[in-house]
C-alpha cells in the first residue's frame, strides 16, 4: 500500500467520526488500568510490611507468667526447667526458645545524638529470629557489638522520643550506620563495646544481643545463668483451642501485641482484597467500554469498510489499519498507565520511608506481569474481534 | 472466462414471470469471454444488476452455478474477491458508490492505489478526456451526478481487467459525454485487450457489440 493511499484510508475511516468516542475509551481504560494495578502494588506492599520476609510469623508466641504483688515485691516470675519441659512435649508446640535477660547493668551512649541511656538485653536462639542478619554474630574478643531491635522501638523514637527531645528522626538505613557506646559492668568489672543496630525485628518486641554474648557477659559480669522469664514457642497455630486452654490453665500470659497485629493484619487484608476485587471490576468494565467504543467506532465506519472491500481492497489490509490504530491508542495508555504507577511509586517509597516502613523501589512483579498479561488479552481479543467485524462486511 | 449455468436470483423466482422463458442468461447457460463485447438488455426490474452482482460477488441468492476461470464464485474466500476485483473484473455501478468524502481524484487514486496500474499523468491524460480535471479536487459529494458517473467510469479504468461490467453507465450524460466517454471506455479496453459487458435499457450507445443479449 502507498502511503497516499494509506492517507486516504485513514481519511475514510476516521474523518468525522467522533474523537470522544476514542477518548473516551482511553480514559476508561486508563482508569480501570491504573485503579486495578496501583491497589494491587498497595496490597503487595501491606502483604510485605505486614509478614516480612518471613511469612510464617504467625507461628510463633511469646508468653509469660502474670506478673502479680509477689513479683513487684521482689519474687521472680521465672520459668522453671520442668514447666519448660512439660511445653516441650506437646503435641501442639513444635519448640520452645528461652529468653535469657542480661543479669548485669548496661548502658548506651552516643556523643553524636547527645544521648545516654540505662538498658537491658535480652537474647533468644537465633532460630526464633525473623530477621536474619549475617551481622548479628558475635565471639568472645570481639568489640563491636550486634544489636537487634523491635521495629516499634524505632517508631517509638521517631514519633515519641525524638520530637520532644528535639532530636532527629532517622530512618532504619541511617539508624544502622550510627555507632554507640556501650558499657557493661558487674562483679566488680566493667567493659566497653560499640554498639551497632544491625537490624529490626518485627517479631520480638525487645532490645536482643547474640547469644553467644549473653553467654559470656552473664558469666563474667553477673550470675550462672539468667532467669529465663519469657519463652517464645513455635506452634502450628496461635489459636489452636488446645493451646489456648492449656496456657490459661497454667496461669501463662500471651503477649497480644503481635497478635492484635495479626488480626489486624488480617482485616486489612480483607479490605484490600475487597478492594483489589473491586479494581479489578472495575477494570473488567472499563475495558469492556473500551472495546465497544472502538467497536462502536467500526460500526460507524460499516459502509466505509463495505464499500472498501466491494471496490476491492483486501479485508486483510483494512483490519490492520484498524488493528493499528488501536493498538497505538491501548499501547499510549499503558505506557501513561506505567508511567504513572512508576512516578507515584517513587514518591510512596519515598513518604513510607520517613514513616519508618521500608518499601522496595519500583514496582512489584505481580503488577507488571497482571498489567500486562491482562493488556495482552485485550489486544489480542480486539484484534479478533476487528477481523471479526471486518469478515462480516464481506460476507 | 465466466460461465454461468442455469443461474435463478431468487428474488425473481419469487416473482410471477420473474424470469422470461426466452432469457439469454437467466436459468440457460451463457459464458463471456475476454476481449468481446456484450450487450445486456432488459427493461427495469428485470434483474439487470442482480446479474452484474452476482458475477463480481455481491450476491449469492441464487440457484445454479457461476464460475470464473472455472472456479465456482461460491468458493471464493473475501481475499479472492479482492484479488478478483484488483485484475480480472471491473465495474461502474450503476449507483456509483464513490466515497462521498473524498474528492474525485482521491477515489481514483485509491482505486489505482491498489495495483498502481497508471501514473499520476495517464490518470490526468484520461480526466481531461471526460472533461473532468476542473473538477478533480472537489469532493464527490458536491459534484453533480453526471460527474460522478465520469468519476466512476475514470476509476473503473484505473486497474487492470479481463471484462469491464457496465451498469447503465451513461443515464446522466448528454449525447457529446457519451461519446467522449464510450471511446475512452473502447480504446481501454482495446489496449488491454479486455471484454466488455454493457447492461442497459435498451440503447446501443457508441459501441459495436459481438453479442447482443436479451434478459
Amino acid at each position: 500500500m502507498s502511503s497516499s493511499t494509506k492517507i486516504i484510508l485513514d481519511k475514510i475511516l476516521w474523518k468525522g467520526k467522533s474523537k470522544w468516542l476514542l477518548i473516551g475509551a482511553a480514559i476508561g481504560a486508563f482508569i480501570g488500568l491504573f485503579l486495578l494495578l496501583a491497589t494491587l502494588q498497595f496490597y503487595c506492599d501491606v502483604q510485605n510490611l505486614l509478614t516480612g520476609d518471613a511469612s510464617p510469623d504467625d507461628q510463633y508466641v511469646q508468653i509469660n507468667k502474670k506478673i502479680n504483688l509477689f513479683n513487684t515485691l521482689g519474687i521472680k516470675s521465672s520459668f522453671t526447667n520442668e514447666e519448660i519441659e512439660a511445653l516441650n512435649q506437646k503435641p501442639f508446640i513444635q519448640s520452645v526458645g528461652r529468653f535469657k535477660a542480661n543479669d548485669f547493668k548496661a548502658n548506651a551512649s552516643s556523643d553524636m545524638l547527645g544521648f545516654y541511656t540505662e538498658l537491658f538485653f535480652e537474647s533468644i536462639p537465633l532460630d526464633f529470629l525473623d530477621a536474619q542478619e549475617p551481622d548479628f554474630r558475635w565471639s568472645e574478643g570481639q568489640n563491636t557489638l550486634p544489636i537487634l531491635i523491635s521495629k516499634d522501638y524505632l517508631a517509638l523514637y521517631n514519633f515519641g522520643f525524638a520530637p520532644s527531645q528535639g532530636l532527629p528522626q532517622v530512618t532504619p538505613s541511617t539508624i544502622s550506620k550510627l555507632n554507640m557506646e556501650i558499657s557493661i559492668s558487674g562483679n566488680g568489672k566493667k567493659q566497653e563495646f560499640s554498639g551497632r543496630i544491625v537490624g529490626f525485628s518485627e517479631r520480638i518486641n525487645s532490645i536482643l544481643v547474640p547469644p553467644d554474648f549473653m553467654a559470656w557477659a552473664n558469666a563474667n559480669f553477673g550470675g550462672e545463668a539468667g532467669p529465663t522469664s519469657r519463652l517464645i514457642l513455635k506452634v502450628d497455630n496461635p489459636m489452636n483451642k488446645e493451646l489456648q486452654a492449656y496456657l490459661k490453665e497454667q496461669g501463662y500470659e500471651v503477649s497480644t501485641g503481635r497478635l492484635i497485629g495479626s488480626q489486624f493484619g488480617v482485616l486489612l487484608k480483607v479490605v484490600l482484597s475487597v478492594l483489589w476485587a473491586m479494581g479489578f471490576l472495575i477494570l473488567a468494565l472499563s475495558m469492556f467500554v473500551f472495546i465497544l467504543n472502538f467497536q462502536l467506532l467500526i460500526a460507524q465506519s460499516r459502509p466505509e469498510i463495505r464499500l472498501l472491500l466491494e471496490t476491492g481492497h483486501f479485508p486483510r489490509h483494512i483490519s490492520r489499519l484498524l488493528t493499528k490504530r488501536f493498538s497505538v491508542l491501548f499501547c499510549s495508555v499503558l505506557v501513561l498507565v506505567f508511567g504513572v504507577l512508576i512516578g507515584t511509586r517513587a514518591w510512596q517509597v519515598s513518604y513510607f520511608d520517613n514513616q519508618g516502613f521500608e518499601l522496595e523501589n519500583g514496582l512489584d512483579s505481580k503488577v507488571w506481569t497482571i498489567g500486562l498479561v491482562f493488556s495482552a488479552g485485550s489486544l489480542i481479543l480486539n484484534i479478533f474481534n476487528i477481523k471479526r467485524a471486518v469478515g462480516l462486511q464481506s460476507k | 472466462m465466466i460461465e454461468l449455468n442455469n443461474i435463478r436470483p431468487t428474488p425473481l423466482v419469487e416473482m410471477p414471470n420473474g424470469i422470461s422463458p426466452d432469457s439469454g442468461i437467466f436459468a440457460t447457460q451463457c459464458h463471456f469471454e475476454k476481449g468481446k463485447h456484450y450487450l445486456v438488455n432488459a427493461a427495469s426490474g428485470k434483474g439487470k444488476s442482480t446479474f452484474l452482482h452476482i458475477i463480481y460477488g455481491l450476491r449469492t441468492d441464487f440457484d445454479g452455478q457461476a464460475t470464473i476461470h472455472g472456479k465456482d464464485v461460491r468458493s471464493y474466500s473475501p481475499s479472492d474477491w479482492a484479488n478478483c476485483r484488483q485484475r480480472q473484473l471491473s465495474i461502474v455501478f450503476q449507483d456509483l458508490r464513490l466515497f462521498p468524502q473524498l474528492t474525485g481524484l482521491e477515489n481514483i487514486l485509491l482505486k489505482n492505489g491498489q495495483t498502481g496500474h497508471l501514473n499520476e499523468a495517464e490518470i490526468m491524460e484520461m480526466a481531461d478526456r471526460l472533461g473532468m480535471s476542473p473538477y478533480l479536487n472537489q469532493t464527490a459529494a458536491t459534484l453533480s451526478y453526471g460527474q460522478r458517473q465520469r468519476i466512476a467510469i475514470l476509476r473503473a479504468l484505473c486497474q487492470p481487467f479481463e471484462i469491464l461490467l457496465l451498469d447503465e453507465p451513461f443515464s446522466h450524460l448528454d449525447e457529446e459525454n457519451i461519446k467522449l466517454a464510450s471511446t475512452l471506455i473502447y480504446n481501454t479496453c482495446e489496449r488491454q485487450g479486455a471484454g466488455l459487458v454493457m447492461v442497459s435499457l435498451g440503447e446501443e450507445f457508441f459501441f459495436s457489440y459481438d453479442y447482443k443479449i436479451d434478459l
